[in-house]
């Protein structure tokens, strides 16, 4: 990142804490102990202090973190065997296609009583989510991606000695793989929704069931502490992830 | 035992005559290449001409069932016939009405007896009918109108020959001898000769008439790619027959020595009965060695390359007829030797015995060019040729009830393709391979071993079975579309690669040369005929057979050093057995410094050395190279041109390489195939003179070279044209 590319940054947050600030001064309770709409800033930044050093909020924030972990690890496995099956078996892809669009375009949520039912408020439950959130987005990407992978690099490659199933290997992956970290981070970020939701709706504990649980008691600052959280955790998320594929992939990024 | 023989039908009933040479077209040993050449006998009991409407279903029927492509009718009109007007009427209206159908299948006629010179006698006879036209200025003012009136039909025809026929194939009539104002009215139509782009079977004719001779001559030599050769030996004097005589030798000496004389469809002799070379041997001018320049340059003619002749004869009423100069029967005699060794098979007669004299009624000599024509025909073939030997055989081969001597499916394979790859040396192959086999097997027999394998071949056999490192044999390929259509994108390639030599296939974009080549990679199946490497059919891709693509075929997640590596390492070589191979061939292609660079850091040109020797390191027997230059500008293109030659010098391998760039075509090839647009065809083969040392910038500016562009550019132009307007 250039200096430009910093000092841009710098204001954009500058302008966005000032903004929040101002909103929250202009609509702040006229009276002490009124309802607090919108906390500012340093009020939210306090909550969270006080949320990570008594609460225990560090728990919910590694809970958080591991059902996402677990879910989309869970979902990216057989999403990548089965996107990298359809990629390159058109009839498979042209077949499987319209069944997976069509659970693609159920709100994953509207599983949530079903998998309350079925498995319980546990860890089992979230994972579930995730992976029906996850899974059928990620193989049809990933489906694509494989389809897309250039006829000449597959004939180059059996013109040179593979065979057809080394193609995999030698070429489809290799030349899937940027792709594939594109679509995860996309995930990632789809995967953060569901997992608030889901804590939400239904967990005894994580970032979202925190949120939940302050709004009952009217605890904006603690809300949007959560939210806050989140928000960074995401950035993390897709920092780690940007960092790894330029890392496996430097052709990508001459 | 087989052998070539001239077909005398002594009957004028169309059925008989047609059911005679339809039987003889079916079990003769000539292939695929039809031609019949249909003579007049002149002879007052069979005066063929009598009916010209049952000669029309005939030579029709002939035409669709043998695939024949050449015919020649004679219009001369019988000295008997009472009203010559309705024949010769029918005459011009059957011709018409041949060339006038797709179907049929005829590409070439020949027409004699157009200029009416036959009615002479007849007009002595004084027996001519009425009078139809008033010709003045005709330098025979003795004429009756009845002339005029053919020539101004054969004018008309001409005329017509502007025309593409409805097949998309330009018709051809030449006309036969002396043609006066038919010539003249010919040559006024020199745009269609010159045109290129119309011009799909151009003519060389040698007349009777020097001079004329000499004009087309000239025209043609100059042109110098006909594909056809007339040659009218007839003369009636010495001048004319000096004139005849340093028009051919212009001809051969200008023809023959850029070697396409091998690519004459046809050669067409005529007129040796009444041929008189009437020179002295002093001035050392004589047709004979001419003619024997032209034997030997089509003995050269590659497989692959059809090449037939024919010889026509008339006969005199009491069917014999003496072939009168002894330079003509010198001449009758090499083409009987030549024709013998070319095939393989002694030749019956060819209608001339020790004297001259014609023996009993030759009228049709057909000398064929070979070619497959399917696997029923060349396995009977085989089997009667086995048949034979088995019979001369003076051993014992009791045990053997007939039958069960048999080839080896793979001997008879290769016996198969050698015939489908060769158009002239593969009848005389085939007998020396079987003769040869026949007698090792003979030889080193086991009892109850009933079949000659791949053992019992010669080293000769094999060598010659694996001269051609890739063919396509009548290769057609569909692509089904998403609607279930079918889209028709390889029309024919018959064609072979030789060992060691860069061939080029020229064409425009999509026409369909890529998916040649993705046959050979064995990365496409034909949807019909076959595509063999080194005589065995291809079924898939392979390192022995290595392809340099466009561009984009660098795996770009791959450094230079593991792009060129990736072939040794995904069969898996260990890297010290090909570690020092990849260093050279990166040293060859001047890319020492980049080995650790990505292929997207590279240049263009950069990048497709990278792709060459990529193909290289798998040590490929064949490469295949697709446009691989067709992306780069003009001046790395030139320098990759001279890389690619550098890499063949020192690699010595076999090379396929697709282009559109005519320039890049010449100055890259050996051979050049010109391709039509889709579907594609493959039509013209040039052969490209250059040493590989005369190959560098300066060869651009070499006239040769800039000739043999121009002509490369013309026959592309033609191809192209030819696939419009048949569209």
């Amino acid at each position: 990142m250039n200096w430009s590319a910093r000092l841009g940054l710098l204001v954009t947050t500058v302008v966005v804490l000032a903004t929040w600030s101002l909103v929250a001064f202009l609509i702040r309770p006229s009276e002490a102990g009124g309802l607090l709409l919108l906390p500012g800033p340093i009020r939210v930044l306090k909550d969270l202090y006080h949320m990570l050093v008594q609460e225990g909020f560090f728990r919910d924030i590694a809970l958080s973190s591991m059902r996402i972990g677990l879910g989309v690890l869970a979902a990216t496995v057989p999403a990548a065997v089965v996107g990298i099956w359809f990629g390159i078996s058109p009839k498979v892809h042209a077949v499987a296609t319209p069944v997976f669009a069509f659970v693609k375009y159920i709100p994953p949520v509207s599983f949530v009583p079903l998998l309350i039912l079925w498995l319980g408020l546990g860890l089992m439950q979230q994972v579930a989510l995730l992976f029906i959130g996850t899974f059928f987005y990620l193989a049809i990407m990933i489906a694509e991606t494989v389809a897309s992978t250039p006829r000449a690099y597959q004939d180059a490659g059996l013109t040179l000695g593979l065979r057809e199933r080394q193609l995999v290997w030698k070429v489809i992956i290799p030349h899937s793989i940027p792709a594939f970290f594109e679509h995860l981070r996309v995930m990632f970020g789809i995967a953060w929704t569901y997992i608030t939701v889901a804590e939400m709706v239904a967990a005894p504990n994580g970032i979202g069931r925190v949120i939940i649980k302050s709004q009952v008691y009217f605890q904006t600052g603690r809300v949007l502490a959560g939210m806050l959280t989140i928000g960074i955790l995401g950035v993390l998320f897709d920092l780690i992830l940007a960092r790894t594929s330029l890392w496996l992939c430097k052709w990508k990024n001459l | 035992m087989l052998s070539i023989r001239l077909l005398t039908v002594e009957d004028e009933n169309p059925e008989v005559i047609y059911s005679e040479i339809h039987s003889a077209l079916s079990t003769w040993l000539f292939i695929q290449k039809g031609l019949v050449a249909l003579d007049q006998a002149g002879s007052g009991e069979h005066p063929w001409v009598t009916n010209l409407a049952d000669w029309r279903s005939v030579i029709e029927r002939l035409a669709a069932r043998h695939d024949l492509t050449f015919c020649t009718v004679d219009l001369r009109i019988p000295e008997t016939a009472q009203d010559p007007t309705p024949d010769s009427r029918h005459g011009l209206s059957l011709v018409q009405e041949i060339l006038g159908r797709a179907e049929s299948g005829l590409r070439c006629c020949v027409l004699t007896g157009l200029d009416g010179s036959e009615l002479e006698s007849l007009q002595q006879q004084g027996s001519f009918p009425e009078v139809l036209f008033d010709f003045k200025g005709d330098r025979r003012k003795g004429y009756p109108n009845i002339v005029n009136y053919i020539r101004s039909q054969a004018l008309s025809l001409i005329d017509e020959l502007r025309f593409p026929g409805p097949n998309g194939k330009q018709r051809l009539v030449v006309l036969g001898e002396e043609t006066g104002t038919l010539r003249d009215h010919y040559l006024s139509k020199a745009s269609y000769f010159i045109d290129p782009a119309r011009w799909h079977f151009p003519v060389l004719l040698i007349g009777e008439d020097g001079l004329g001779a000499r004009t087309f001559l000239e025209f043609v030599a100059y042109l110098a790619d006909a594909d056809f050769v007339s040659l009218d030996l007839r003369a009636k004097s010495s001048k004319q027959n000096r004139e005849t005589l340093r028009a051919l030798q212009t001809l051969v000496g200008q023809v023959a020595d850029s070697r396409s004389w091998g690519r004459r469809q046809l050669i067409y002799v005529k007129g040796l009965d009444e041929y008189q070379p009437g020179i002295s041997a002093e001035e050392g001018e004589s047709c004979l060695p001419v003619l024997k320049r032209l034997l030997d340059s089509m003995r050269e003619v590659k497989p692959g390359e059809p090449c037939s002749v024919a010889i026509a004869f008339s006969v005199s009423g009491e069917n014999r007829l003496r072939i009168q100069s002894g330079e003509a029967r010198t001449f009758l005699r090499l083409l009987e030797d030549h024709i013998g060794e070319a095939t393989g098979f002694p030749l019956e007669h060819l209608g001339m015995d020790e004297n001259g004299w014609t023996t009993g009624h030759p009228r049709i000599l057909h000398v064929p060019s070979l070619k497959a024509r399917g696997a029923d025909f060349m396995k009977r073939t085989v089997e009667a040729q086995l048949a034979l030997l088995r019979e001369s055989a003076d051993c014992d081969l009791s045990g053997d009830p007939g039958g069960r001597l048999s080839l080896a499916d793979e001997v008879f394979d290769l016996v198969v393709d050698k015939v489908a790859w060769s158009t002239h040396d593969n009848l005389a192959g085939l007998n020396r391979l079987l003769s040869t086999a026949f007698g090792n097997f003979l030889r080193d027999r086991a009892a109850g071993q009933w079949e000659i394998t791949r053992a019992h071949l010669d080293d000769q056999a094999k060598e010659w079975l694996h001269r051609a490192v890739l063919n396509m044999d009548d290769v057609q390929l569909e692509f089904r579309t998403g609607h279930g259509d079918r889209l028709l994108v390889v029309e024919r390639a018959d064609f072979q690669v030789e060992e060691g030599e860069l061939l080029v296939i020229l064409g425009p974009s999509g026409s369909g040369k890529s998916t040649i080549l993705r046959m050979f990679a064995g990365l496409l199946e034909p949807t019909s005929g076959k595509v063999n490497y080194r005589g065995a059919a291809i079924k898939g891709p392979s390192e022995k057979v290595g392809m340099v693509f466009q561009d984009y075929s660098l795996f770009p997640w791959l450094t230079v050093r593991e792009n060129v590596a990736f072939g040794p390492k995904s069969r898996g070589e260990r890297p010290e057995a090909y570690s020092s191979k990849v260093e050279r061939l990166l040293e060859v292609a001047r890319l020492t410094g980049f080995e650790e660079a990505y292929p997207g850091q590279l240049s263009g040109g950069m990048r497709q050395r990278v792709a060459i020797i990529r193909a290289l390191a798998n040590d490929p027997d064949v490469l295949l190279m697709d446009e691989p230059f067709g992306a780069l500008d003009l001046q790395t293109r030139w320098q990759m041109q001279e890389f690619l030659l550098e890499t063949k010098r020192i690699t010595q391998k076999t090379i396929v390489f697709v282009t559109h760039d005519i320039d890049e075509s010449v100055f890259v090839g050996d051979r050049i195939f010109i391709a039509s647009p889709r579907p594609l065809s493959l039509g013209k083969c040039f052969e490209v003179p250059f040493s590989p040392a005369s190959r560098t910038l300066e060869l651009r500016r070499d006239p040769t070279f800039v000739t043999l562009v121009n002509r490369v550019r013309d026959a592309l132009l033609a191809a192209a044209s030819k696939t419009q307007s048949s569209k």
